[in-house]
């Protein structure tokens, strides 16, 4: 061990709390020194939790990191953030650099005035009514990290969408990481809120800039309203020494939709929690992912629905092609409890191992307590079918190529769940270029006769 | 010309011996039938000609005068083997339009030809569906996911249209076909067939035989060929079956 992550924070804690000390809005003391007393009594997990039994945590003693606790001037990002864009001008930017809200690089549309799309700080401060929403969000929690976050986060996302209001254009969280002086430790908080029928689709992109070490822990807390759409992408893409650690925790109230896709391309280390919790009934929650690993990467994907009221469905399906000596988690929970009667709930986990020293270690968990429910659970690990590769190449396609066109074929049925056009497009063209697939796509051609 | 020449072709699998000294020359312009009853080895026979693992074989075969054992089973494709398959198999997520464009460029890259460029893969495409009347919307499907046993067959025939083989060896194409579906699949081959290419048709069974007019049919029993004729050698076996063969071969 070569540093000590807690010493660190609690060396600067104080001077956090005396500097926040009625500074705005977002002061907090009560909840913010009690949900750090109970981050250090209990420490870091370990091997002994069993929900951080993969996720090997060694790596915050490792490393000098720093808590960053304040906004730097946000400069010199402009090339970074230009590859961070998708293909569109139909999008809305919020940029963030070590969690702090860049005015100078988000762009939004121009809405009508209680749609906000912005800083959650500046909300906190500027409107009474996000304030009160945005404070209650800071509370105790059973998850460490989370109470971690309570202590320090700031800033970050804060999305309101009233009601009725349906956004066309997709909202882009871009966070980035600055590494190019210190080993940066930020901490991130994302309110998201969709009113009654409201709808709105996000992507959030993590990514860190420098040779340094960064350390990000996030927390989002979204809230799909009577009616409303949530559609939340998650898109990581980073080969930088960025350990991504984040939780969501999604409330949905009556006959709402959320919709979820985890996509994982490259990642050191990544950990993705997806709670969901309903609060109404005739909800459907979607929650999907895909990761296609190599080298040492590392992701930890954790699900929980906890369906508490009756006739709420719920689909799962996680794929991933794992190569090198990379190690992918899947721990899916489904909790159906004595009154969700009528739930529906379908988890798949697919795996295809690319190499001997490739690992998955696959959970999929199913408890029920009432009784009148269909629900189904199941997860498969090999790895690519015989049959089919035979099959390819008695059609004179080679072998390296039949397999790069199998491969792509499992990750378009999660790929294709995205909906929103100009992230799909964009993860479709990685993954063909990482597979070498060059091919004009006829079914385009075809459809466009 | 002389397509396939197969001399004391002997296969086993998990230790268990199948073929068991089979010859066979197939010339151009050629249309052999094999027929035979349940386990005599006619599927193996595909499956090692087509280079499917798991095989030990022995024996001789060339292929247009190439060692075919020398060759990968996509190597023998683009030299121009084709096999139809007894269970086309279903490959989720790639369409047969994507499928056949990167088979025919990789066959057309072995033989230093540029690739088709889109439109004209497209026209290719569109006459070729017409062969075994299929509708343009069946090239946009995921290859044979959810065909019924008819149109897997048909898109078998479809493929191997596509790819203009010198060689194709069609295993128990005939299986699970209506009357319909067994007419379109025998009038593809029929208008497929000409002088510089060959076919070897196995089958169980002579219904196939009426419309695809075999020049010799083989009796294979045991792992080789017992007995070899005309088309007429076909209907005797319709006629009396498979157990006279048994008695003259054990004879």
């Amino acid at each position: 061990m070569k540093y000590d992550f807690i010493k660190k924070l609690k060396s600067v804690y104080p001077d956090f709390g005396v500097a926040r000390k009625n500074a705005d809005n977002l002061s907090l003391p009560e909840q913010r020194r009690s949900a750090f007393n109970l981050f250090t009594e209990n420490g870091i997990p370990s091997k002994k939790d069993e929900e951080w039994y993969y996720a090997d945590l060694q790596f915050l003693d490792k490393y000098d990191f720093e808590p960053v606790l304040e906004k730097a001037s946000d400069d010199s990002v402009d090339d970074f953030i230009d590859r961070m864009k998708f293909n569109t001008d139909n999008a809305n930017y919020l940029v963030f650099i070590n969690g702090f809200f860049s005015d100078k690089y988000s762009t939004v549309k121009k809405y009508k005035a209680d749609v906000y799309l912005g800083s959650l700080l500046w909300a906190a401060n500027d409107n009474e009514k996000f304030s009160g929403m945005i404070s209650n969000d800071f509370a105790k929690s059973e998850e460490p990290f989370v109470n971690l976050n309570t202590a320090f986060s700031l800033d970050g996302a804060f999305i309101y969408i009233p009601e009725n209001v349906e956004l066309a254009a997709s909202v882009h969280i871009l966070h980035i990481i600055d590494a190019r002086k210190k080993n940066p430790f930020v901490n991130l908080k994302n309110i998201i809120i969709a009113d009654r029928n409201a709808g709105i689709k996000i992507v959030e992109t993590v990514s860190i800039i420098g040779d340094n070490t960064g350390f990000v822990n996030s927390v989002t807390e979204i809230t799909a309203g009577c009616h409303s759409f949530v559609n939340y992408y998650k898109f990581q893409n980073e080969s930088g020494n960025l350990h991504n650690l984040n939780f969501a925790n999604i409330v949905q109230m009556d006959s709402s939709l959320f919709e979820s896709n985890v996509i994982t391309l490259q990642s050191k280390f990544v950990r993705n929690n997806l709670n969901v919790v309903h609060r109404g009934e005739h909800c459907e929650t979607s929650l999907n992912g895909f990761y296609f690993l190599e080298g040492n990467d590392f992701v930890d994907n954790h699900t929980m629905i906890d369906h508490s009221l009756p006739m709420n469905n719920s689909t799962q399906l996680y794929k991933g092609i794992i190569g090198g000596n990379a190690i992918a988690v899947f721990d899916g929970k489904v909790l159906v409890r004595q009154d969700a009667q009528k739930t529906v709930s379908y988890q798949s986990n697919n795996n295809i191992l690319l190499s001997d020293d490739a690992t998955v270690h696959t959970k999929p968990q199913l408890e029920i307590y009432a009784d009148d429910v269909q629900c189904s659970h199941g997860a498969t690990s090999g790895a690519i079918d015989g049959e089919a590769l035979f099959y390819l190449r008695a059609r004179s396609i080679g072998k390296d190529k039949a397999v790069s066109l199998l491969l792509n074929a499992f990750a378009a049925d999660v790929i294709d769940k995205i909906t929103l056009t100009e992230l799909g497009e964009t993860i479709k063209k990685q993954i063909a270029n990482r597979l070498g697939i060059r091919e004009s796509d006829m079914c385009r051609l075809l459809e466009n006769e | 010309m002389v397509l396939l020449k197969i001399k004391d072709l002997k296969a086993s699998i998990d230790n268990k011996q199948i073929l068991k000294g089979f010859n066979l020359k197939v010339n151009s312009g050629e249309i052999h039938a094999i027929m035979g009853p349940n386990g005599t080895g006619k599927s193996t026979l595909a499956n090692v000609l087509t280079g499917r693992e798991g095989y030990k074989v022995a024996g001789e075969v060339e292929f247009l005068g190439k060692n075919l054992f020398d060759l990968s089973p996509e190597d023998r494709a683009r030299e121009g083997l084709f096999l139809a398959f007894q269970y086309p198999v279903e490959i989720a997520g790639v369409s047969n339009a994507n499928f056949m464009k990167t088979a025919v460029n990789e066959v057309r890259k072995y033989r230093n030809l540029e690739p088709l460029d889109a439109m004209d893969f497209l026209q290719m495409m569109k006459e070729k569906a017409k062969f075994v009347e299929m509708d343009k919307s069946f090239l946009n499907r995921s290859v044979n996911e959810g065909f019924s046993g008819g149109e897997k067959k048909r898109n078998e025939i479809f493929q191997m249209a596509m790819l203009e083989p010198r060689l194709a060896i069609m295993d128990e194409t005939d299986s699970g076909l209506d009357i319909d579906a067994l007419r379109i699949v025998s009038s593809g081959v029929n208008k497929l067939r000409n002088n510089d290419n060959g076919f070897v048709v196995i089958t169980h069974y002579q219904r196939l035989l009426d419309y695809i007019i075999p020049d010799f049919v083989h009796v294979m029993f045991d792992g080789k060929i017992v007995k070899s004729g005309g088309k007429e050698l076909a209907y005797e076996l319709e006629e009396k079956g498979y157990d006279w063969i048994k008695k003259e071969v054990n004879g």
